[in-house]
């Protein structure tokens, strides 16, 4: 109970929040922000912890069940979003649950601060073992538990800095325009042009096995296929997702490429290997 | 050549050599175990050879449908019952697991999907087979823990706990495999990790109901010798069949939500 104590305050603080201004707008954490914050709440995290880390408080928020509540109310909320059907952006027809941001359940406040107290809850948490206990014999433990904070704080803060573009690739002149979902265009740093596409077929059939595109990137040769996407930077990657369909002749005028640039990906991998590596771990303690 | 029509005869060869081996359970005797575990396992290599037969002609793994995901489930629900048996000798675990089975077998034989040899340009991928099979297995071992918490709550008894520990630790580990590899998959084909469509909603819903029955059993985890005859076993079991009810949810429940029309794994519905 005094988990829920410490929780249920903030969650009907977001519910008011959510039903006054509506969902979060990503866009305010972006780089330097997202950084400058989660510096911030470490140094923080560890001066409570170094401080005030034998406190009765302190022990609450890195307790497991802190990590239970957390957790059951993570469930519930996944829930109520799982049976909504997400839209995001206005809704065309109002209903109650609206007003508690389950239309679009990822970006409503109550959704927002459960993440963040589950990833203040596990930074605390590894501070707390790695001060008083350090790394070895603790490897399962960090790695589950690292893991799921790096994953989490990827997705988390990197929302704001994820750009997820789409653009039509034509034969005929090459593209330097991408298009969000909101239909708004946004200038590309390369020209794409495409310069031919096949689309493979089941031998039993006759119904497409892969798609391929051949395209040019400022004028260099790159080649795009459904699983197979293209690494432009360290943060850009192209994705083949449509092509003319409409095409009779077997001549594909264009296909459309899914322009994604996401900066965090790296400790998007980083968190998942570690979760990887812990889960491998804690399957071999099993007896 | 093995295709879905020659399903019910090795259905029924199946079914017939793992009732003998439910029914064998029940004696209490050293030779009725051992007969249980040879007719449980037969059973289990007659129906892997319709699998492993079903793949080769339809030269693709048989994991694209909801039909072909209930016959790994099949599969893998006996060999975690036979599993489950051998290390700890319920001898009504066997008869359960078989009743789960059975029931996704029917669904099969008396409601077929279609089945072509088609496997679309997004399914083309070195992860739809681990990032499925490794689900798959996961979801049976959670049936094991469901059928002992269901019996636990049953007989009121916490005697089950130390098992179900386990069987939930091990289910947890291959969720989490299944779902990092789908993770991975994800941003190989759609560009981004993780998109809170419908069915992944659904899958942390179940991977976080798993993660509070880990952490609610955390001191009996970390001290097994005091974790038997636990007396608080009524929210452990609570948790299982709600992490299981979740499960199933994920699985083919989501596809008569109207939120799954958008999901981008429509492919499987």
């Amino acid at each position: 109970m005094p988990y829920i104590a410490l929780i249920v305050p903030l969650l009907l603080a977001a519910l008011l929040v959510q039903a006054w201004t509506g969902g979060v707008t990503p866009a305010v954490m972006a780089f330097p922000v997202n950084v400058a914050v989660a510096a911030a709440a470490l140094v923080v995290l560890w001066v409570a912890e170094s401080e005030w880390g034998s406190t009765a408080w302190l022990k609450r928020l890195r307790s497991g069940g802190m990590a239970c509540t957390l957790l059951v109310l993570t469930v519930l909320w996944c829930v109520a979003g799982g049976l909504v059907t997400q839209h995001h952006g206005a809704p065309l027809q109002p209903a109650w649950w609206h007003a508690f941001g389950l239309h679009a359940f990822t970006t409503s406040w109550p959704f927002v601060v459960l993440l963040a107290l589950l990833q203040l809850h596990l930074a605390l948490l590894l501070m707390h073992r790695l001060r008083h206990k350090g790394l070895p014999g603790q490897w399962t433990f960090v790695a589950l538990h690292g893991g799921l904070l790096l994953a989490l704080a990827a997705g988390f803060l990197g929302s704001a800095d994820l750009t997820d573009h789409r653009t039509i690739v034509t034969r005929h002149e090459a593209t330097r325009t991408a298009y969000d979902a909101d239909g708004l265009a946004h200038p590309l740093p390369w020209a794409l042009q495409l310069t031919d596409f096949t689309v493979q077929r089941n031998a039993a059939d006759g119904s497409p096995s892969q798609f391929v595109a051949s395209l040019t990137v400022d004028d260099a040769p790159v080649t795009l296929a459904v699983n197979e996407p293209q690494a432009l930077t360290w943060c850009d990657d192209l994705y083949l997702t449509s092509y003319d369909r409409a095409a009779t002749d077997g001549h594909t005028a264009y296909c459309i490429v899914q322009v994604v640039h996401n900066p965090w990906k790296w400790l998007s991998y980083a968190g998942l290997a570690l979760l990887m590596a812990g889960s491998t771990m804690l399957l071999r303690r099993v007896r | 050549m093995i295709t879905w029509s020659s399903f019910p005869l090795f259905a029924l060869l199946s079914l017939m050599l793992w009732l003998a081996g439910a029914l064998s359970a029940l004696m209490r005797s050293a030779g009725g175990r051992r007969l249980a575990l040879w007719l449980t396992a037969a059973g289990v290599v007659v129906y892997a050879v319709f699998v492993g037969g079903l793949w080769h002609s339809l030269q693709r793994p048989p994991l694209r449908t909801l039909g072909e995901t209930r016959l790994w489930y099949t599969l893998f629900m006996m060999l975690s019952g036979l599993v489950v048996y051998a290390r700890w000798r319920y001898r009504w675990i066997l008869l359960c697991s078989l009743l789960v089975g059975t029931v996704f077998m029917c669904i099969n034989v008396f409601s077929p999907d279609t089945h072509d040899r088609s496997l679309m340009p997004a399914l083309q991928s070195a992860w739809f087979v681990p990032h499925v099979t490794v689900y798959m297995f996961s979801y049976s071992i959670f049936g094991c823990a469901f059928l002992l918490s269901v019996a636990g709550l049953w007989q009121r008894t916490g005697r089950f706990l130390p098992s179900t520990d386990r069987l939930m630790l091990t289910g947890y580990c291959f969720l989490t495999a299944g779902m990092l590899s789908g993770c991975i998959w994800a941003k190989q084909a759609w560009g981004n990790f993780w998109t809170w469509d419908a069915k992944e909603t659904w899958a942390a819903a179940c991977w976080c109901a798993c993660l509070v029955y880990v952490h609610l059993r955390r001191p009996a985890l970390q001290h097994p010798a005091t974790a038997t005859h636990d007396k608080a076993y009524v929210h452990p079991y609570a948790w299982v069949i709600i992490a299981f009810a979740l499960l199933q949810m994920c699985w083919y429940g989501v596809s008569f939500l109207p939120s799954a029309a958008a999901s981008m794994h429509n492919y499987a519905y």
